[in-house]
């Protein structure tokens, strides 16, 4: 009988319950373009999830004068509910500039795109590890809030 | 005067002295006692920086994660002295883990992202629990 390794019991799957190979974790539910709900953000401004040949990638905005900083597209991996499951709880991306390496982990909650944001500086300026947390409201809401 | 590269506002800033860990260093139990996912994680500060030992929902024991590996400390901003988080990798083989864990009003937020590296059929997935300060660390 084939052993299933495990750390917690969340690692614990009967046969049964494993999900179809055939079904892949769907970002469409994080799918669009989200607008920081912080309109005077020194962070990110704009985040936008999409999917490229099945693909999900996330591209960021910082807030830079005069336009925002974009950060290009990367791809993303999604992360299922649990591990029997195949519907998309969250989004996890790296940015690796170089100079520093900025993690986003994002999930939606009740309308409202929370984006967990780990930077790392890699430059030897003393700057701190640092963790921010903002939240983005999707920009065809915006669009219908004005008609 | 030297310029920092930057790729958004709040980057252009640093400290003035290095991370603060006394803040955060201890035993964070699980507010759910009937967890199946992390029961507890000990938080402990040495020279080199912060360590992470994280125990997992097993029975009849928790199963000891042992320290992770490249344990990251964050502050609440790039010239922040105060602790505000961490990020740590396991590797198990079979599977990895990343943890990234944030402070909030008083609770550690504690997000995880599992791969499995088997052929098991599992979905790779997401975790989120918190946890609420237990008790000190021993000063060594």
């Amino acid at each position: 009988m084939e052993t299933v390794h495990y750390t917690k019991a969340d690692d614990q799957v009967d046969p049964g319950d494993l999900p179809d190979a055939d079904v892949f974790i769907d970002p469409a539910v994080l799918a669009g373009t989200w607008i920081n709900t912080n309109r005077h953000t020194e962070g990110i401004v704009k985040v936008v999830i999409a999917l490229e040949n099945g693909v999900p990638t996330v591209q960021a905005f910082g807030a830079c004068e005069p336009e925002p900083c974009d950060w290009g597209v990367v791809q993303a991996k999604m992360f299922a509910e649990n591990a029997s499951s195949r519907t998309a709880k969250t989004l996890s991306a790296v940015y690796d500039f170089g100079f520093m390496e900025t993690s986003l982990q994002a999930f939606g909650k009740l309308g409202v795109l929370v984006v967990a944001i780990f930077t790392r500086f890699k430059d030897g300026s003393g700057r701190a590890p640092y963790f921010d947390r903002e939240f983005f409201y999707e920009a065809h809401t915006a669009a219908s809030d004005a008609s | 005067m030297e310029t920092l590269p930057y790729v958004r506002a709040k980057d252009r800033r640093r400290p003035d002295g290095p991370l603060d860990l006394s803040g955060i260093t201890g035993t964070w139990r699980n507010t759910n006692p009937n967890t199946s996912g992390l029961v507890k994680v000990i938080l402990s500060h040495y020279e080199d920086g912060l360590a992470v030992q994280a125990f997992g929902a097993c029975e009849p024991e928790p199963c000891e994660w042992g320290e992770a590996d490249e344990v990251v400390a964050c502050a609440a901003g790039p010239a922040s002295r105060q602790p505000m988080g961490f990020t740590a990798q396991y590797h198990f083989g079979f599977m990895k883990t990343r943890l990234e864990a944030n402070l909030s009003r008083g609770l550690l937020i504690i997000a995880g992202f599992h791969t499995f590296l088997d052929d098991s059929g599992r979905s790779d997935y997401f975790t989120r629990e918190f946890f609420r300060f237990q008790q000190p660390t021993p000063t060594e």
